[in-house]
Formats: structure tokens, C-alpha cells, sequence
């Protein structure tokens, strides 16, 4: 169906109510009914010549012909417009094939279809009506709510205190920037010391930032989650602590664009469109321009704001060009900006599990995640520590006594009985069979702690 | 910039300062119309376009009010509540063009620039069709921030045709969705005012949710298309089926979820044949994007997948294969997560054993019996039973191999040995790219320029030369989009190369060997934004050989702009870029032509000399010319180029020299020298002009011309 720029859709409603009105006061013959017939038929006969259908919509009493809004006034059509309103017609397609007695029955069905209180459908109606070649439509709204789950924008439950003080001190660096001020470096650099010297050696902050959050932050929750994950994939990258510095606050600004996008659309739960999906895609470049302007920043910071959406394989945005590979700096900072997107709500999701999100990580791995980067950061988030219960594939239970450094999925365990007072075979469930196939999976970490006192003394010898 | 507190409200201005200001509103308005339409009918660079932005300009700085907001409507402009301009040029240049363009509202900075103002006329002048973008957009592509455009209304119109007997259906679901619990807040997952139903006027449906939308449109594709719909802008296409589903699939599945569970299963059933009847590729990317990652994360679009039939839904899966990190335990999870029957899972087994096979290859061709190979394939598929939490890891590898190791071993290395200039200089040319706007451009060059520097004080010649050239590359991009731009970066590039720079490169030019391949890479880099620098070095010193050498080498990057700057050169650099326009062949011919009649014979000389390198027809015609003109002086220098021409060329040249009695006459000894050497230019075919002056060889009395004749008669002898 195409749009018809010229056409106004005025003239044929006035006349086609009027044509009703005469139905009703003249026979079907009458000259009076001919002549108001003849005098629209014709120029919607042109229309239908070049566009083969016309549909002529009221919406907030403005008319749309073939879905696009009329320019013309409509104020001289408003009586004819509130008439078919009232009678349910707020639309009224005409296809090619319209001979002029079927505007004249369509009219005159018009007038007597208010009374009908039949199910029936009214093209059917029309249809015995003799006419096949106009259909009336009642325009109704279209609901679009949908319930979301409700987050609360921080974290509630009570914080570990030097990641409660990250926190406050990042939402005044993103109030800062928001606000129109410029970043201040020496802001910047005291909160990076703080994550590397409090916030990442407090195993209860790193506890409370890898689990599952259940409230939804985007900005700075958001961003000193992602630092401190970054921070904690950069050990495990062994990277020096000079490089540490600077991950951290690549890792902290990287988000910092999305100060210039509104945070209803930030937070928007529902589909977007064109316009706004472009403007939160400009998060990326609106952050690099505030950090190019940024005096004391580390040069790599706007390189990690301008590329963490970018895939190793050159998807995601912005639109670099192509060959670009993102910076390894941005490789890490991207790993843990998804995991923590994925295990942070999310207005139109649930928080996953940490587990669950590794695994995302883990389909992502050479596509648009570095493969090495995932596996280390999957290696750095500990599931199986010394001492937990575990289940393997075999159903057999055990307890872990030591972690496969290159493979902590994978840990020595000692095999012992459902109550847990039996010491049986140790067993390393990193082991291969020749296919390259573990012969062991752990697929279930038990709650609880080990009863017996041999599986204790286990532990206290460390093997 | 004004502060922010000099925005005065209506209420706290004085009476008559608000008449004043409405007056200066309508003033500027006039004008801005008055330009749109100067616009509309001149080029947007001509005399009357520029005068009119510059009028419409001094108009704005005149309004008192930081930022001048107005509602559009068909025949005038609604400034705080009051109508301007109906039935004048505002109406008939800016109301009617905004309303036709769909904008609701227009907000225009007291700051905006001239080029903010030009850009608006450009964009509101040209002609709209279905697929430009919304102004307001064009004008956001354009770096234009201070002139805001909101678009109007414009509703999507659903047909569903459906019967009045399924509003029962509708309504039905409506209720079951209020009878749902009401945890989490209400909120719009599409625009809240822009989609609308139509539907048959007996249907007694107060209106469509969502999901009744879901119950009444069967076609998931045609669904999709609608949500496509609702999410569209003025002046997007319409998606195909195909499209739709690919980007709205989550959230078809998302309201088929909400259906009733016997109305979503038929809906899921219809979606996995839609997606089946997909085109092969464009199947195959919905699977490994959407639906393969929804099945292992249990989203419900993975669901889908269950309603595929059993040799469909191998292929899907086997997609997974595809995964870096993927053990063959993958296969076994998604199998799970589906929760087939066990019959069904049975007979998965053989369709995903053939297609591991598949994918093994012709390595593994001939162990198509091999015992060890089907153990294996069948235990891909066994049963795993029980909620197991890390099930899942089973289906990835994630193990610590040598592979990952080195990398790890390497990553810190290879972070602390990234070029910091480098770095920086990669993303100021991006944001240029991202951000075409010329303030900015012009902020971020700056920057871009003194980091050029550290890497060309550092002797980083690969970096230098990859951001020149990309920085080049920005400015050949947006020579025609974004001419203001584009003359920033060439400026910068310019500008960067000093006196001092531009001897460093000439000393790495003469060097040869590495050095000259660097010089030469950097030049090409830097293509003809080098041209100021060469320019300027050559009236520095013009017979500098090394610049003489470079020029000539790169000719035709410097061409264009040497041809535009000869006549502003004195003689030794002339003479210069005259060698230089030779060197870059042909296109050049009439600027060099002109200036074999510059008083300078070594001007003229070098001149002659180009035009035969060049060596075109119409360098020929050139000589041809000039010879004809000067006669006797200017043949001397001339008869070596002629013969430098391509033979057809020449014999062009000959034909006309020739042709000309008197010439021949005033220049018998220099005929006769063309004639000794024509014989190589296949004579017969200028027996047209030779046989005339066969007659010259009974002019006894004047011996050159008599051996003239006698020579056209010997070269005419078959």
C-alpha cells in the first residue's frame, strides 16, 4: 500500500456522509443520490488508478490516508469525521474494482449497520450487501504495557564498607559529568585507589560485585562493578600493577557516555527504535569525547569507552571500520562489562547466576570475547573452592581438597558417601580420556559442610 | 556561552521588552524563511544564500531569549501560544515545510551558527521523498545541536483482520491478564501512543493488548513486522518477513509466553515452521544468534526449537558445533534444556551422530565404522538427569590449554608496549569519523597535531604514516558530505607539515634506500593536503633538486593543486612545477601550454618540454600551435618534442604543420629537417599534405626549398 501525497481525504468523507444522509430520504434511483455519488467517485476512482488501494483512518479525529497523517486541515471535516466515528467506521478501505453503486450501497449500509446486532462480520455484511470493494474498520488502541520486574536502583542489603564509599564516590563523579562539569583526574585516581587498595582485597566486596544483584544500575553501580571485575581478570592476565591502574580506570570511565543519553532511555525496558537505539549506542562515542577533554586521564581510557561494545570479530558499535580489533584493554574490560550486565537486573530480565553468565562468556569466546580472557576470567571466579561438597556427573559426591589452577572447573576431589563420613578414592576431575573427553563433570555444588572428621583432617593436611 | 539565568521567563519580562522580543521572534522567523527559500532556489554556496543566512543570523543574536521554542502547524508557527507568520513567507517557506517534513515542534538555540542555519535551510529545502531520514535526524547526522526538530505523530495502523468472533478471544486473554499477579511495575515494551488496531466494526474489543495482538495476528512473521512497525521512525523501509522475525523474535516469543498454554504451544509450533521456511542463511544467523543462545540460557524463544522437526532440529543444533569453546557436551545440554521425549531423544542420536561426522571431515572419512568414534557420538547424546546447576559447563572447554597460556603469558607485554600517541591518534580519527562536526573536528585535530608530532619526533614512521593516511581517507570521505570537515583535516595535515618538518622528509627523501620508501609512504599518506608544504617549499627554494626530484616523483598527487598555483610562482619554481605537470601526464596540457609564451625562455623551454613528455594529441596540438605562432624562434626548441610524441600524434603534428604554405615557405630549413626524419611516421599517410609541395623542387633559385620538393617526392615513392 502506497502513501498518496496529494490526496485529501476531506472532500470524499464529507461527501460520503452526505451520501448516507440521502439514502435514508431517497430511493436508490433518485438523481439527487447519482449526482452525490458521481461527485466522489471520481477522484477516489483516480487514486485507486495509481495506488490500487485507499484507506482512509481517523486517529485523534486527524486523518491518515493509506497510513500516512493528511496535511490538510480537517477542521472543515470534522462534522463527517465524528459521524463515522460514532458509528464505529474509523477506517474505510476502498480497493480497485469500485463501482459507483457500491458507495452507494456501502452508504446506505452505513446508515442501517448502527442497528444490526448480529455477530456477524461486517465485510461479510457488506459482502451480501453487494459490496466487495469497500470494508469499514473500527480503529481501537493498541496496549503496549507490559509488566516488568521491579528493581531497586542500588544495592540495598548492607555493603561492604570501602565498596559502599566506591559507590557514593562514583555516583558524585557520574552526578559531576552529568551535570555539565569536566571529570576531575585527581577525583578519578583517589577512587582507583580505592578499588585496588580496599575494595579488591575485601573477599566480601568481591562477593557482594560477582554474585547476582538484584537491583538495576547502569551507571555507576555499574561501573565500579565492572573496574573491579576488570581488575580481578587483569590479575589473573598478570598484568603489573601499573597496567592494573590504568585497567581500572579505563574499566571505571568506560561507561561514562552514557552521563549524555537519558536514563529513561538507558533503563528502557521495551523495544527501541532508530533514534534511540542510536543515541545509546552513542554512549561509546559521547564517553570518549568527555575523556579526550578530560585533562589527567590515562590515553587508554577513551580507547576502552570508544570500543568496549566492540566484538574481536568486528561486530557490535560503533561502526570502527573495518579490521579494527578492539585494544586488549578493551578485550578485558568487554568479558567483564557482560558479566556483570548479565548477573545485574535488568528492567526487562532477571539477574543471572554467576554460573549462568560465565557460561554466555563462554558462547561468546572467540566470537566476539576473547577466548584466553574468558577462560582466565572464568578460572578467577571461584565455584568450587577448597572444601566445598560437589556432585560429579557419575553421581558420586565429594568434597574438594585442591583447585586445578589451569583448570578450576575442574578440581581434585575426594570421592565420599551421601552423609559425607566416608573417605573414599581421591579423584583429579580434570582427567581425560583418550577422545580428549573429561571422565568426570562436576554438575552440582551441594550445601553444607563436611561432617566427618576424617574429611576435615582432609582438609587440614591439604591433600 | 549566555549564562543559563539569562533565559527569561514570559512573566518577568517587562510588557513592552516581551512586544519587542515577539516583534524580533517574527523578524527572524521572516528571515530564516526568506533564506529557506533562497535555498530552495539557489545553490546553497551562491551569493544570495549566504547573505540571507548571514541576515538571518544577525537576526537571532538579536532575540533576547536563550532558546526560541515554537509548535508547527500547517499554516503558521505557534510561538508561547501565539500564532506567527500565517499567510506570509513563514507560512508558505517554514510552517508548510515543517508540517510537511512532520515536525511537531522546532527549538532553535540563540547560539546557532551560520553553518547551523545553513544546514537547516539545505535540509528543509531539499526535496523529501519516502526514504530520507526525519529532519530532525538529517540535521543530528550533520553535527547540528542547536537547532532541535521533534517529529509528530505518526501512528502505525495494525490490520488483522480479524472477525468480530475473535474480540471474544481478545477480551478473553485481556481478563486472564488481569487475573495475573501484579508484581513489577507497568511499563510500555513499545511506544506507548503510536500503535493502533484495526479491526471489524462489529467487535465489541475495547482495545488490543499486546498479546491479544499475539492472539489475533497467527503469522509470527507478520507479527514481527508490526512490532517492526512500532518501533520505526519516518522514513524507514518496511522489514521483510524474514528481517522482522530475525530482530524481533525475543519478543514474539516474549508474548507468546503470555498466551494461554494451549494457544502458546500452536504459536510456538507456527514460529518454528516460520523460521524453517526462513532463507537458508538468513535461518541459519537467526538460530546461532537468537534461538541456539535462548535454548542454553532458557529463554523462550529457544523454545521454539522443539516444534522443529528431528532432521531440522540436528541441523540447528549441530550449529553449535560452531562455537569455539564448545565441548561435545554441548550437544547434550541443549538436548536437555529442550526436555524431548525419550523416544524422540533416541532419535536424535543417529541425525547428530551423521552430522558430528559431517563436520569431522575427510580426516575422518575413512573411519566411518570405527567403534570408538560411535561410542562417542552416542554418549554425546546420553541422558543426563537431575537439576544440575554446573551441567552446563560440561557443554564449553574452558580449560587453561598451552594455547591460552601463551596468550595470557603475552597479554601484559603486548598492553605495555602499545604506542600511547599512536592510541590516542586512532581515536581522535575515529570520533572525527563518528562526529563530523567541524567545531569539534577542529578541537580534536589540534590535539591530533601535536601527537603527530611525538610520533614523528620519534621516528614511529608506520604510525605516522597508518593515522596520515587515515586521517587523508576522513578527508577525501567527507569532501562532498562534509566539505568543512574535509578542509579541517587537510588544513591540519598542512599546517603540520612546517618548513622544518618538510626539510626532515626531503633529507629522508634523499637518503634513498628505507628512508626514501618511508618519505615515499608518508607523501602518499598525506596525498594532496603535502601540496601547501611542497608549494611553500618550492618557492623556498625551487631548484632545490631533492624538492625537484620529489615533485616530479609524486606528480600526480601534486598536480591539480601546482596547476592552480603556477601563475603565482617566479621563474625557478615554475619551472619546477611546469617539470612536475609533465611528470603527471595528461590532464594538464593547457595550463603548460600557456606558459610557452611567458617572456622566460626557460619557462617556455621547460614548458615544450613537458608537453612532450606528456606526449597526448593534445600536447601535440599544443606544439603545433605554438610552433605555427612563433615560427622560426620557436622551432628550434620545439622539433625535438614533436618527435617525442606517440607516432600518431606526430604525424598529427606534421599534417598541420605542413599544411601551412607560408610556414613551409618562411621555415624551409626546419621543414626540411621534419621531412629527413619522416620516413618513420609512414609518410603515405600524409600524401595529402606532401603532395603540394612536390612542386617546391623546381624552385632552383632557393635551394632549401627545392630539396623540400624533392624530398616530399621521395618520401611519396611507394
Amino acid at each position: 500500500m502506497s502513501a498518496i501525497p496529494d490526496f485529501d481525504p476531506g472532500p470524499f468523507l464529507r461527501g460520503f456522509v452526505a451520501l448516507r444522509r440521502l439514502t435514508g430520504m431517497y430511493p436508490a434511483g433518485h438523481p439527487v443520490i447519482a449526482q452525490k455519488v458521481d461527485e466522489i467517485f471520481q477522484p477516489v476512482q483516480q487514486q485507486l488508478a495509481a495506488h490500487g488501494t485507499v484507506t482512509i483512518d481517523i486517529i485523534h479525529e486527524q486523518l491518515h490516508v493509506n497510513g500516512v497523517v493528511c496535511l490538510s486541515d480537517g477542521a472543515s471535516s470534522a462534522q463527517a469525521v465524528r459521524e463515522l466515528s460514532e458509528l464505529g467506521a474509523h477506517s474505510v478501505e476502498i480497493r480497485a474494482g469500485l463501482q459507483p453503486d457500491e458507495l452507494r450501497r456501502a452508504a446506505e449500509f452505513l446508515s442501517t449497520a448502527a442497528d444490526g446486532s448480529t455477530d456477524e462480520p461486517i465485510a461479510d455484511r457488506l459482502a451480501a450487501a453487494g459490496v466487495s470493494h469497500v470494508s469499514f474498520g473500527r480503529i481501537v488502541a493498541l496496549d503496549t504495557r507490559w509488566r516488568a520486574p521491579q528493581w531497586d536502583d542500588g544495592p540495598s542489603q548492607p555493603l561492604e564498607p570501602s565498596y559502599g564509599e566506591a559507590l557514593t564516590r562514583a555516583e558524585q563523579v557520574f552526578d559531576t559529568v552529568a551535570s555539565g562539569r569536566s571529570l576531575d583526574a585527581v577525583n578519578i585516581r583517589q577512587l582507583v585507589q580505592l578499588l585496588i587498595g580496599e575494595v579488591a582485597r575485601s573477599s566480601a566486596a568481591l562477593a557482594q560485585i560477582l554474585t547476582l544483584k538484584e537491583y538495576e544500575n547502569l551507571t555507576y553501580c555499574h561501573s565500579v562493578n565492572v573496574a573491579i571485575l576488570s581488575l580481578m581478570l587483569g590479575r589473573q592476565l598478570r598484568l603489573d600493577d601499573d597496567l592494573i591502574t590504568v585497567l581500572v580506570e579505563a574499566a571505571l570511565l568506560h561507561d561514562i557516555g552514557k552521563t549524555r543519553v537519558p536514563l529513561e532511555i538507558v533503563q528502557k525496558p521495551g523495544a527501541l527504535d532508530r533514534t534511540e537505539r542510536k543515541l545509546i549506542e552513542g554512549h561509546t562515542t559521547f564517553g570518549a569525547e568527555i575523556l579526550v577533554d578530560t585533562v589527567g586521564v590515562h590515553p587508554l581510557a577513551p580507547t576502552v569507552a570508544l570500543e568496549h561494545h566492540r566484538g574481536i570479530n568486528g561486530t557490535g558499535y560503533p561502526d570502527l571500520g573495518d579490521g579494527v580489533v578492539p585494544h586488549l584493554m578493551s578485550q578485558i574490560v568487554s568479558v567483564a562489562d557482560i558479566y556483570e550486565a548479565l548477573t545485574g537486573a535488568r528492567s526487562y530480565r532477571e539477574p543471572m547466576k554467576p554460573e549462568q553468565a560465565c557460561l554466555v562468556l563462554a558462547r561468546e569466546a572467540g566470537s566476539k570475547l576473547n577466548t584466553a580472557f574468558v577462560k582466565a576470567f572464568v578460572s578467577a571466579v571461584t565455584f568450587f573452592p577448597v572444601g566445598s561438597l560437589v556432585r560429579t556427573n557419575r553421581d558420586e559426591v565429594g568434597m574438594v581438597v585442591r583447585t586445578n589452577s589451569r583448570d578450576p572447573l575442574h578440581p581434585v576431589i575426594t570421592i565420599t558417601n551421601d552423609t559425607f563420613e566416608e573417605v573414599r578414592q581421591q579423584v583429579d576431575t580434570s582427567e581425560r580420556d583418550g577422545d580428549g573427553r573429561y571422565l568426570r563433570q562436576i554438575v552440582q555444588s551441594i550445601a553444607g559442610q563436611p561432617r566427618s572428621s576424617a574429611l576435615t583432617a582432609l582438609l587440614s593436611t591439604g591433600s | 556561552m549566555r549564562p543559563a539565568a539569562a533565559t527569561l521567563s514570559k512573566s518577568a519580562q517587562p510588557a513592552a521588552a516581551r512586544r519587542d522580543d515577539a516583534a524580533r521572534v517574527e523578524e527572524f522567523f521572516q528571515s530564516l524563511a526568506r533564506a529557506v527559500r533562497q535555498f530552495h532556489t539557489y545553490p546553497a554556496t551562491s551569493p544570495r544564500c549566504i547573505d540571507a543566512v548571514e541576515e538571518s543570523h544577525r537576526a537571532l543574536a538579536l532575540i533576547e531569549v536563550e532558546t526560541l521554542p515554537c509548535v508547527v502547524s500547517p499554516h503558521e508557527l505557534l510561538v508561547s501560544g501565539a500564532a506567527v507568520g500565517r499567510g506570509t513567507l513563514i507560512e508558505q517557506e517554514l510552517a508548510r515545510r515543517l508540517y510537511e517534513a512532520r515536525c511537531q515542534a522546532l527549538e532553535i538555540n540563540r547560539l546557532a551558527t551560520r553553518r547551523d542555519l545553513a544546514r537547516f535551510c539545505t535540509e528543509l529545502a531539499a526535496r523529501r521523498d519516502g526514504t530520507t531520514a526525519p529532519l530532525g535526524e538529517r540535521l543530528q547526522n550533520h553535527g547540528v545541536e542547536r537547532i532541535q526538530v521533534s517529529a509528530a505523530f505518526e501512528p502505525q495502523i495494525l490490520q488483522v483482520s480479524a472477525p468480530a468472533a475473535m474480540s471474544a478471544s481478545v477480551e478473553h486473554d485481556r481478563q486472564r491478564q488481569d487475573m495475573q499477579p501484579t508484581a513489577g511495575r507497568i511499563t510500555h515494551l513499545y511506544p506507548a501512543d503510536k500503535g493502533w488496531v484495526r479491526v471489524d466494526p462489529g467487535a465489541a474489543t475495547r482495545g488490543v493488548t499486546l498479546s491479544g495482538l499475539a492472539v489475533l495476528v497467527e503469522d509470527p512473521a507478520s507479527l514481527a513486522q508490526m512490532l517492526s512497525r512500532l518501533v520505526s521512525v519516518p522514513g524507514d523501509e518496511p522489514l521483510s518477513r524474514g528481517d522482522a522475525l530475525e530482530q524481533r523474535c525475543e519478543d514474539v516469543a516474549r508474548l507468546y509466553t503470555s498466551l494461554e498454554p494451549a494457544v502458546a504451544r500452536a504459536r510456538f509450533a507456527k514460529l518454528a515452521t516460520t523460521v524453517l521456511s526462513l532463507e537458508p542463511t538468513q535461518r541459519r544467523r537467526l538460530l546461532s544468534d537468537t534461538v541456539l543462545p535462548a535454548l542454553v540460557d532458557g529463554r523462550p524463544e529457544g523454545e521454539l526449537l522443539r516444534d522443529f522437526p528431528d532432521v531440522d532440529l540436528a541441523d540447528a543444533l549441530s550449529l553449535f558445533l560452531d562455537v569455539e569453546t564448545a565441548a561435545p557436551e554441548l550437544l547434550t545440554t541443549a538436548l536437555d534444556r529442550l526436555q524431548l521425549s525419550p523416544a524422540r531423544r533416541d532419535a536424535m542420536g543417529p541425525l547428530l551422530e551423521a552430522r558430528i561426522r559431517e563436520r569431522q571431515g575427510a580426516a575422518t572419512a575413512d573411519n566411518r565404522n570405527d567403534a570408538a568414534l560411535r561410542e562417542r557420538t552416542q554418549q554425546l547424546i546420553r541422558v543426563v538427569t537431575g537439576d544440575a546447576a554446573f551441567d552446563g559447563f560440561a557443554a564449553f572447554d574452558l580449560c587453561i590449554d598451552d594455547a591460552t597460556e601463551s596468550v595470557i603469558a603475552g597479554t601484559s607485554e603486548a598492553i605495555g608496549a602499545t604506542n600511547l600517541a599512536d592510541a590516542r591518534l586512532t581515536y581522535l580519527s575515529q570520533l572525527i569519523v563518528l562526529n563530523p562536526n567541524p567545531e569539534v573536528a577542529e578541537r580534536l585535530l589540534r590535539e591530533a597535531a601535536r601527537l603527530l608530532g611525538e610520533l614523528e619526533k620519534a621516528g614511529s614512521w608506520t604510525a605516522l604514516t597508518a593515522r596520515l593516511a587515515a586521517l587523508q581517507q576522513t578527508a577525501t570521505v567527507f569532501r562532498e558530505s562534509r566539505p568543512e570537515v574535509s578542509t579541517a583535516i587537510a588544513t591540519a595535515i598542512e599546517t603540520f607539515y612546517t618548513p622544518a618538518r618538510f626539510g626532515r622528509l626531503l633529507t629522508m627523501y634523499e637518503a634513498g634506500g628505507a628512508e626514501r620508501a618511508t618519505a615515499n609512504l608518508l607523501i602518499t599518506a598525506c596525498g594532496p593536503s603535502l601540496t601547501g608544504a611542497v608549494v611553500r617549499g618550492l618557492q623556498d627554494a625551487g631548484s632545490d633538486k631533492r624538492i625537484l626530484q620529489l615533485v616530479c616523483d609524486h606528480a600526480l598527487t601534486f598536480a591539480p593543486a601546482l596547476a592552480r598555483s603556477l601563475d603565482e610562482f617566479a621563474v625557478p619554481q615554475r619551472v619546477a612545477a611546469i617539470r612536475a605537470l609533465g611528470a603527471a601526464g595528461s590532464g594538464f596540457e593547457t595550463q603548460i601550454a600557456k606558459q610557452l609564451t611567458h617572456p622566460s625562455e626557460a619557462v617556455a623551454r621547460e614548458a615544450l618540454r613537458a608537453l612532450g613528455r606528456v606526449a597526448s594529441d593534445e600536447a601535440a596540438e599544443s606544439v603545433t600551435r605554438y610552433v605555427l605562432r612563433q615560427g622560426a624562434s620557436a622551432a628550434a626548441a620545439a622539433e625535438e618534442v614533436i618527435w617525442q610524441f606517440s607516432p600518431a600524434a606526430t604525424r598529427t603534428c606534421l599534417r598541420s604543420l605542413l599544411r601551412q604554405r607560408q610556414f613551409v615557405m618562411t621555415n624551409p630549413e626546419f621543414t626540411l629537417r621534419l621531412l629527413q626524419r619522416s620516413d618513420r611516421f609512414e609518410p603515405t599517410k600524409l600524401s595529402d599534405v606532401l603532395t603540394p609541395l612536390k612542386s617546391l623542387r623546381y624552385r632552383f633559385w632557393n635551394r632549401p626549398l627545392a630539396r623540400i620538393g624533392q624530398r616530399a617526392s621521395e618520401l611519396l615513392q611507394p
